[in-house]
């Protein structure tokens, strides 16, 4: 009795640490995974800031103020004139 | 025989180290020494198998903790991370127009650095290879004197690599965050600065709180692209006046908004660390419309005549006499711009028009300058705390409110006023009466109208006399087909050694559009603007500066700012038909 006892204690000890081996690298791996899958965020949302800030940078007034009057002769640009512009009124309207 | 073999079991008291006395004691022991002798191979096996399934455990532990080494490696390469990574947001949140156009962000970068290097020339000289703009003696000195030696604030992924690549062993590389803006110069008196690691140095990003949980994203009352043509303008207006500054405002009448801003000579807050020398730091850094104080000369006008109809004091059928002498020295008259008299008496609204110093001045008089003093109070003209950021200047006010200062403040000079809060006086005065706050924030409710300071009507008056002024008098070059611009122009005497004249002058044009219903209020100004003859500027008068130059802001910016459009509508002054009958 007391060998069998002796045998599955073992036994249950073995599996337990086998198991926990098993889940802790599980565990590792996950963590891994998902600290590369936050590193591929991190990565991407700095791209993003990035490419944002650099939208930005390339449509800001002063930029394409120079570009409009640099290619004035065939694109014919000129700023909105206040005649151009029809105010319709809500009330008019309904 | 059984049971005494078990109760002798019982009692027998095994000691540690007797299972293996019995391998090698003589069998010529005790009774009970030969009888535990006899007995103990049995137990001692079990000891046998427990130690044997020990060491089977541990081993096997050991086996398992190898085989997992041997398929993942990864866990000897790297180290092993417990603790799941989050991802890292900026500290300091961005900055947005009132469009939601961003203006500041921030980006993470790398700070290149070098730690105790054991040869400080070789180093030197292979940094120098990858970072040219390092003076080789210079980094020599400095590595040889200090442990530790920044190399770059601010490198780029290129840099990164040439620095690995280069030899150096010693140089370490930690993330930082660098503040962008976006649009370089535009707004960056508003926007302000930030220096090392983000700490905010002037402007909105001094005023950025320090705790997180405060922080969320700012949109200001800026609009860039109004932004932009206000500058623009103004940089132009420098050029063709060739005057040696310049700034200029728009402000929402209903709610204190402030759409743009501009001082120029101004800055790149990417690179002013850098590039500029003491001196142009000064000078660029110097908000004009927020931390100057200046005599504005005529455009003060607007408010004489505000408080006058307001006091009831004069009504717009009273006429002035434009040729008698008002004394503000001993044997000294004063004067209208250019001689300029009228030879007949002129109402209050003529007088506006012709923009006349001695009209003011008796207007002036018969209000009384404690009544100035307080009307100009009112308005917000001699605030010193007007508006979030720090930067901010306080007016120049005489030491004795005297009658001679209440005469010279009537027509503009003698009184340095914040263009800002003169500004916002100006829209408080043609949005009906009712006292804005400046702010550079966005609003949801545009509403923010406060207390009246001036009656409806009297708004009314000021507004059909700063019509007449656009439209038949030194304002004329700002007059916008369409929205109908009122305002006034100033040309103020810069005062130097102690008296006026003979150092150029400061010319002004405060005015606002659509004339019939205010919306936006617009200053702007040029200091010691010339004469351009060759450009068709006759003389360097605000009729010929300010005036044009505000005039092609307008035209620029109303259609951005949805301002209606109508060149039928006029200001027109329903409740004084009687008095429009008798001067048109």
């Amino acid at each position: 009795m007391f060998k069998v006892f002796v045998y599955s204690l073992l036994l249950t000890f073995i599996s337990l640490i086998v198991s926990n081996q098993i889940i802790s690298h599980e565990i590792k791996n996950q963590t891994r995974k998902l600290n590369n899958i936050n590193a591929v965020i991190q990565h991407e949302e700095n791209k993003e800031n990035l490419l944002k800030t650099d939208w930005v940078v390339r449509t800001s007034p002063a930029r394409l103020k120079i570009l409009s009057d640099k290619h004035r002769s065939t694109l014919k640009l000129s700023p909105a004139k206040g005649k151009n512009i029809k105010f319709i009124k809500l009330e008019e309207k309904r | 025989m059984g049971k005494i073999f078990k109760n002798k079991l019982k009692k027998t008291k095994i000691i540690a180290g007797d299972d293996l006395g019995v391998f090698f004691k003589s069998e010529k022991n005790s009774h009970q020494e030969s009888y535990v002798s006899r007995n103990s191979p049995h137990i001692s096996k079990e000891r046998i198998h427990l130690a044997k399934f020990s060491f089977i455990f541990i081993f096997s532990l050991f086996i398992l903790k190898s085989t997992s080494l041997a398929l993942f490696p990864g866990d000897i390469r790297g180290i092993p991370r417990s603790i799941v990574s989050k991802t890292v947001k900026s500290p300091v949140p961005e900055i947005f127009d009132r469009n939601n156009k961003l203006l500041v962000t921030s980006v993470r970068t790398k700070r290149a650095s070098i730690r105790n290097p054991v040869n400080p020339i070789e180093t030197a000289r292979l940094i120098k290879a990858v970072l040219p703009l390092w003076d080789e003696e210079r980094l020599v000195k400095k590595l040889e004197k200090r442990s530790y030696v920044e190399l770059a604030d601010d490198i780029s992924d290129v840099e990164h690599y040439d620095i690995l690549n280069s030899g150096v062993a010693e140089v370490e590389f930690h993330p930082v965050w660098r503040r962008i803006y976006t649009n370089k110069e535009l707004a960056s008196h508003v926007i302000g600065y930030s220096g090392r690691d983000l700490v905010g140095l002037s402007g909105i990003e001094k005023t950025i709180p320090k705790s997180k949980l405060l922080q969320k994203d700012i949109n200001l009352s800026i609009d860039i692209t109004v932004q932009f043509h206000l500058e623009d303008e103004i940089k132009k207006g420098i050029d063709l006046y060739n005057a040696d500054s310049g700034f200029g405002i728009v402000i929402d009448v209903i709610s204190g908004e402030i759409i743009a801003s501009a001082s120029l000579p101004t800055f790149d807050p990417n690179i002013i660390n850098k590039n500029y020398s003491k001196d142009e730091f000064k000078k660029a850094t110097f908000n004009q419309v927020m931390q100057g104080s200046y005599e504005l000369g005529s455009v003060m006008k607007i408010m004489t005549l505000a408080m006058a109809l307001e006091d009831k004091s004069i009504n717009l059928n009273d006429t002035f006499d434009d040729t008698i002498c008002i004394k503000i020295a001993a044997n000294r008259c004063l004067k209208n711009y250019n001689n300029d008299n009228a030879s007949k008496p002129i109402n209050p609204v003529e007088c506006l028009v012709r923009s006349s110093n001695r009209c003011m001045a008796q207007i002036a008089q018969i209000v009384g300058r404690s009544k100035q003093k307080s009307f100009l109070q009112e308005a917000g003209l001699l605030d010193e705390y007007f508006l979030e950021i720090f930067e901010t200047g306080s007016p120049l006010i005489p030491e004795k409110w005297s009658d001679n200062s209440m005469i010279t403040i009537s027509f503009g000079q003698g009184l340095g006023v914040v263009p800002l809060s003169f500004a916002s006086g100006v829209a408080s005065i043609v949005n009906g009466g009712y006292r804005i706050k400046p702010t550079l924030y966005s609003l949801n409710e545009r509403d923010q109208r406060g207390h009246s300071i001036i009656r409806e009507e009297v708004s009314e008056k000021l507004r059909y006399a700063m019509r007449q002024v656009v439209k038949n008098g030194s304002g004329a070059q700002a007059d916008i087909p369409g929205y109908a611009v009122i305002g006034k122009t100033g040309t103020a005497d810069i005062p130097c050694n102690g008296s006026y004249g003979g150092c150029g002058n400061r010319t002004a044009f405060v005015g606002a559009f659509p004339g019939w219903e205010p919306q936006y209020v617009i200053l702007v100004s040029f200091e010691r603007p010339k004469a351009n003859i060759n450009k068709g500027v006759k003389r360097n008068s605000s009729y010929w500066n300010a005036g044009p130059t505000a005039g092609n802001i307008i035209r620029l910016i109303a259609p951005i700012l949805n301002v209606e459009y109508d060149e039928k509508k006029e200001v027109e002054l329903s409740t004084y038909s009687e008095f429009k009958k008798e001067t048109l």
